[in-house]
């Protein structure tokens, strides 16, 4: 479903990861492999953006419920999404009530891919960003538009799955993630700016 | 520091760019590289979750396959029956006629039937048999024994304690005790309140009759209820009015008097005074 995203792309293709949802449903391990490596990456990361450091505990209460109740799942590969991201989101929102800890803690992203300092990633954004730095800079915005660009861009959630995920309709969610674009956007622009000679 | 952003995003351009299509190059990399591949980091949960997706998938289907395989065999089974009883039934009929038909024809398929009816039957039995052995040991042994418990010794102890607490009640203010409901079951037990200092002394004679408490000790004291009055009242002139509140103000009145009276000869006079209140009364 993301294929035509040329530069990075995970490493299962839409039509296998289909056809990974249809074993897994019927209790095929392998499919159930291939549908965690596909999504747990992105669904860690969103994670993040709610708990914090704890999305790694969140997202792994959220795989037990679903390999609990896989078997016999109903619907396509965007609806498995949009349900395991509502699980995560419910078990990171427990988490959140107990624990009354701040989200959105930058020391999450940790176990994202290493790289280089902000400054030296900057120099290579040209290429590619790394993942790291680009997270960071989708944590800083605020939750609420966090959250709908990591469904949206990272997850790969449509906007009407996006709203079920969050309870809202799918124009509020576009707002939101709009928003949070337009604001990366400037701070890609920022940063341009202040790694190279500063003007004005 | 505020830069003009010539390239303004548009909606369209944001959804395309969400939806991981074309856009700013800078805004489609960070997307990009957002949502890139995972490290062995992040994938550390892998080896739990699947342990955990082959097991729940054994514990779901087994209970619900089973037993459908296993209806479906004694429904053949009892439908293979049936056709050789019927099969029996015809042979029988062309013997021996209609009589013997209708037997059999009842018989039979009443048969297959029967099975169901014995589990449920001896399933029936089971229940109420373990039930019985769940009340075995409640009620047969310690439930059987709390009835005599609570039908002979709970009562004492729980007037008893009434009693006293009557006894501290009643020296405090004799009226709230008496009106009180947690007496209701002593007054009931010992006729009316004003019986119940007897009925609490009876009681705690029969109770602890070994027992030398200092209550019995002060009844032995003053066997007279009368003359201990007046005793008390001459050791402390202010006390008989509350320890006889139903008597009319005549014991209150003189014994303050007396007091006020014999105030500078309290040690000589207060063996006199209860003399002349008896006079007086």
């Amino acid at each position: 479903m993301r294929a035509a995203a040329g530069e990075v792309v995970p490493p299962p293709a839409g039509a296998a990861l289909d056809e990974a949802l249809r074993a897994a449903s019927g209790g095929d391990e392998a499919g159930f492999v291939a549908l965690y490596r596909d999504l747990q990456p992105r669904l860690l990361r969103y994670a993040t953006a709610l708990v914090g450091a704890e999305a790694e505990d969140v997202t792994a209460e959220t795989w037990l419920q679903v390999a609990r109740d896989m078997r016999g799942f109903q619907g396509d590969l965007d609806g498995f999404r949009g349900w395991v991201s509502t699980i995560c989101r419910n078990r990171a929102m427990d988490w959140a009530r107990t624990r009354t800890r701040r989200p959105a803690d930058v020391t999450g992203t940790d176990l994202l891919a290493e790289y280089p300092d902000r400054d030296d990633a900057y120099g290579e954004a040209v290429e590619g960003m790394a993942t790291q730095w680009a997270m960071a800079q989708i944590l800083a915005l605020p939750r609420t538009e966090a959250e709908a660009v990591l469904l949206r861009a990272v997850v790969g959630l449509d906007a009407t799955t996006a709203g079920k995920v969050l309870g809202k309709r799918p124009g509020t969610v576009r707002v939101a993630a709009h928003r949070g674009l337009k604001k990366l956007a400037q701070t890609i622009k920022n940063d341009r700016w202040t790694a190279g000679e500063k003007r004005g | 520091m505020r830069t003009s952003t010539p390239d303004r995003l548009t909606s369209a351009t944001a959804e395309q760019l969400l939806d991981g299509g074309a856009g700013p190059a800078g805004l489609h990399q960070l997307l990009a590289a957002a949502a890139g591949p995972g490290t062995a980091g992040e994938l550390a949960g892998e080896a739990a979750a699947v342990a955990a997706f082959v097991d729940a998938p054994r514990a779901s289907p087994l209970p619900s396959a089973p037993p459908r395989r296993q209806s479906m065999l004694s429904t053949a089974l009892s439908k293979i029956l049936a056709a050789k009883a019927v099969a029996a039934v015809v042979l029988l009929a062309g013997a021996t006629g209609g009589v013997a038909l209708a037997a059999t024809v009842s018989g039979p398929p009443s048969a297959p039937p029967a099975d169901p009816p014995a589990a449920t039957r001896t399933s029936t039995p089971t229940p109420s048999a373990a039930a019985e052995d769940h009340h075995e040991p409640g009620a047969r042994g310690p439930a059987a024994d709390q009835p005599d418990a609570t039908a002979s010794a709970s009562p004492q102890p729980s007037l008893a304690g009434l009693c006293t607490a009557w006894a501290a009640g009643a020296t405090d203010n004799p009226g709230a005790a008496a009106d009180n409901p947690a007496f209701g079951s002593l007054v009931k037990a010992a006729g009316s309140p004003d019986k119940v200092p007897g009925y609490c002394a009876d009681l705690a004679g029969t109770d602890q009759p070994a027992q030398p408490s200092t209550p019995p000790g002060q009844d032995s004291d003053r066997p007279h209820g009368r003359s201990a009055d007046a005793q008390d009242g001459a050791t402390h002139p202010g006390v008989p009015p509350t320890a006889a509140p139903g008597n009319p103000d005549h014991p209150a009145g003189p014994p303050t008097d007396t007091a006020r009276r014999g105030g500078e000869v309290r040690d000589n006079g207060t063996r006199p005074e209860p003399a002349d209140q008896g006079r007086n009364g």
